[in-house]
């Protein structure tokens, strides 16, 4: 008998347990249940980044766009992600042709817009980082970036009011360490996907996105000149050339220094063409200020060296129409939608 | 028998809502109890002195003044072997293994089936793959400075000292990495040990690491000529030659 009553109230008290232990976490239950949805647009290739390992919910994207707008991050306190990838340059930063980071300190690059980062095989202009998860590291450690070490910004995370909240609503418990701020930096930027432009809209047959006669001409001459390193529809095969941009003093020799090939000297990664109207300036250490500069530069400017891409060799050759027509295609590839999201804005 | 069955349910119930596993890093069946645990202590020396970093001088095999004062390195991927070629593999095998003045460094391998082995297999370096699948903790956290940022990857192994051959303002600074074919540093070791793992009875190997092997053979190093190495490539793949002879087994109990 008393065995029967003691085992009744052990059972009793493990329910208690049970119950205490597995009362539903209302920040838990989001990950469970809303997953935020990832979609690959009509038409486009299978991503290399598919957040293997790290499944995309709301309360792990919320983390990454916080994060990447918080300039604790940073050593002074003052630069965040955000101060050089800004939402209305498609996450460029406008009007600077190389980084300005802590204390006004220079780079030698020009900031890169981020955008369908998931299909990117590799990361900087060199292709020197190969995981999407990976790449936060840098410009958190970089001298003149942010220069701020791993430690201390989990330090400053931890002293916080929301942030442990935040981590625990993202990832099941308040635990804060460098994996887990990377994975939600992956979810954030992972999200950003612009493929709403005019351009994207006439190829999905929506009603009314029609491309004008010169649109469609410009499509033509662009499928003729440019198509071999801007491949559709991302507008990049992410390869690393030459585009005969001329060397200057910097003589950042690009791929090779990864790569420690001769053969790859002063080869960069082809950006992508989407969103140039909030990129500017262009090319990797940001020398051209507009796209008359650009077209310039491949009708007349090409400079030979021993790894120029074959396929400038000679130049290109362009009417005056055909380059007028050839603007106005690259102008179908802005996604006004995209920059103006309210998903990628800062929140405060 | 009856009265440890609400204890056995506490324990039912208790388990049933447990968090569920890190996606990265698989819960392996707690089997502890059946099986026996390998503990490998590595004991770092300089020929035949034991390594005393920012304090003691050493010779190098090319007749250079050495002194160290930092050696890091990771070991990965343990397997115990038998004769006949089967083998326990550890899951989840990465230690970063760092240097203290009069301390070993104790790697434990728990869960080894019961048996005779007959040679222990460990990486120098950390395996490629986790080289290429983004952020990872643990061990492999790199807020160790044992990541390269800027060309993705890990630096397997890392010496760093002074010398008055150095071309460098007098410092030796070698960062090991590269993970890629040709270039690649990593190093598979393989050291014969017999080993009769029991149940209970944890078994003690002592590894003496020796810190000049680095620039003894094949490629004996010139310090005046090789003061800084930081990067991949076919220097970093020769002096990763030379570490592959750093582990030798002292003893076993
Ligand atoms: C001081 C300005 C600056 C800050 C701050 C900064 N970045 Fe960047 N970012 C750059 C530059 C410059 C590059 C290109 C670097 C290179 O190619 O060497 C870059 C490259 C990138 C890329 C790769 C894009 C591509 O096409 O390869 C991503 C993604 C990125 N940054 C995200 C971030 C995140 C996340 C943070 C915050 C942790 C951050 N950046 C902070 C300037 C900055
Ligand atoms: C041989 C490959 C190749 C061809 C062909 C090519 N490009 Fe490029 N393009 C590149 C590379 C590589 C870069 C980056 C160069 C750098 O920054 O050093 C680039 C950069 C650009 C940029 C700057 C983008 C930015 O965000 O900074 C624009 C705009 C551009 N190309 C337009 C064109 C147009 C228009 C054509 C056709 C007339 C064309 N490209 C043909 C390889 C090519």
């Amino acid at each position: 008998m008393k065995r029967i009553v003691f085992a009744g109230i052990a059972i009793g008290f493990s329910i208690l347990v049970t119950m205490q232990a597995c009362k539903p976490d209302p920040n838990l239950d989001v990950v469970a249940d809303a997953p935020l949805g990832f979609t690959i647009p009509e038409g486009w290739p299978k991503p290399f980044y598919n957040f293997e390992n790290n499944a995309v919910t709301e309360p792990g994207f919320e983390l990454g766009r916080k994060l990447f707008y918080d300039p604790r991050l940073s050593r002074t306190n003052e630069v965040s992600c955000g101060s050089c990838h800004q939402p209305s340059a498609a996450f460029a930063q406008l009007d600077h042709p190389i980084s300005h980071g802590v204390e006004d300190k220079l780079g030698t690059r020009n900031s890169p817009s981020i955008f369908n980062m998931n299909w990117h095989t590799s990361f900087f202009w060199d292709g020197g980082v190969n995981h999407l998860e990976s790449q936060p590291i840098n410009p958190i450690q970089n001298p003149v970036e942010m220069d701020e070490t791993l430690d201390n910004i989990i330090a400053k995370l931890k002293a916080d009011a929301n942030y442990p909240k935040m981590f625990k609503a993202a990832f099941g418990d308040e635990t804060i360490n460098s994996q887990r701020i990377f994975k939600a930096f992956a979810q954030f930027m992972g999200m950003m996907v612009s493929s709403n432009a005019k351009y994207d809209k006439y190829k999905r047959g929506e009603a009314g996105a029609n491309l004008t006669p010169e649109e469609q001409s410009g499509y033509t001459v662009f499928k003729n000149n440019c198509a071999t390193c801007h491949i559709e529809p991302l507008f990049t095969d992410f390869s690393f050339r030459n585009n005969g941009i001329a060397i200057t003093s910097v003589n950042d020799s690009g791929r090779a220094h990864i790569t420690l090939d001769a053969a790859d000297m002063y080869k960069f990664k082809v950006p992508s063409l989407r969103n140039l109207r909030y990129t500017w300036p262009y090319m990797h250490d940001g020398r051209y200020n507009n796209l008359d500069d650009v077209m310039n530069h491949y009708t007349k400017g090409i400079t030979q060296s021993a790894t120029l891409d074959p396929a400038l060799k000679n130049g290109v050759q362009l009417t005056d129409k055909e380059r007028s027509d050839l603007l106005a295609f690259l102008n179908t590839l802005n996604d006004e939608e995209f920059v103006r999201d309210p998903r990628f804005q800062e929140v405060n | 028998m009856k009265n440890i069955l609400p204890l056995l349910l506490l324990v039912v119930v208790i388990g049933a809502c447990k968090k569920k596993p890190d996606p990265i890093t698989p819960e392996v069946p707690v089997t502890k109890n059946t099986n026996g645990e390998l503990r490998i202590s590595i004991s770092h020396v300089a020929g035949n002195q034991a390594l005393q970093v920012g304090k003691g001088w050493y010779k190098t095999e090319n007749g250079d003044s050495l002194q160290i004062d930092k050696l890091l390195y990771f070991l990965s991927n343990f397997k115990l072997v038998k004769a006949d070629g089967s083998m326990y593999i550890e899951p989840e095998s990465y230690y970063l293994v760092q240097h203290k003045n009069d301390t070993d460094f104790t790697i434990v391998i728990e869960d080894v089936p019961p048996g005779q082995y007959s040679k222990l297999v460990f990486l120098l370096g950390v395996d490629s793959a986790r080289n290429t699948s983004g952020a990872q903790t643990g061990a492999l956290d790199p807020n160790s400075g044992m990541f390269w940022d800027w060309n993705t990857g890990y630096i397997m192994a890392r010496l760093e000292g002074k010398s008055p051959q150095s071309t460098n303002h007098g410092s030796v600074i070698y960062h090991l990495g590269g993970y890629k074919g040709f270039y690649s540093v990593l190093r598979e070791i393989s050291l014969d040990a017999a080993m009769k793992i029991e149940v209970g009875k944890p078994v003690n190997m002592h590894i003496k690491a020796d810190a000049l092997e680095w620039f003894k053979t094949p490629n004996k190093i010139d310090i005046a000529k090789t003061s800084v190495m930081m990067s991949a490539g076919a220097n970093a793949a020769k002096l990763a030659d030379n570490c592959t002879d750093m582990f030798k087994i002292d003893h076993i109990d």
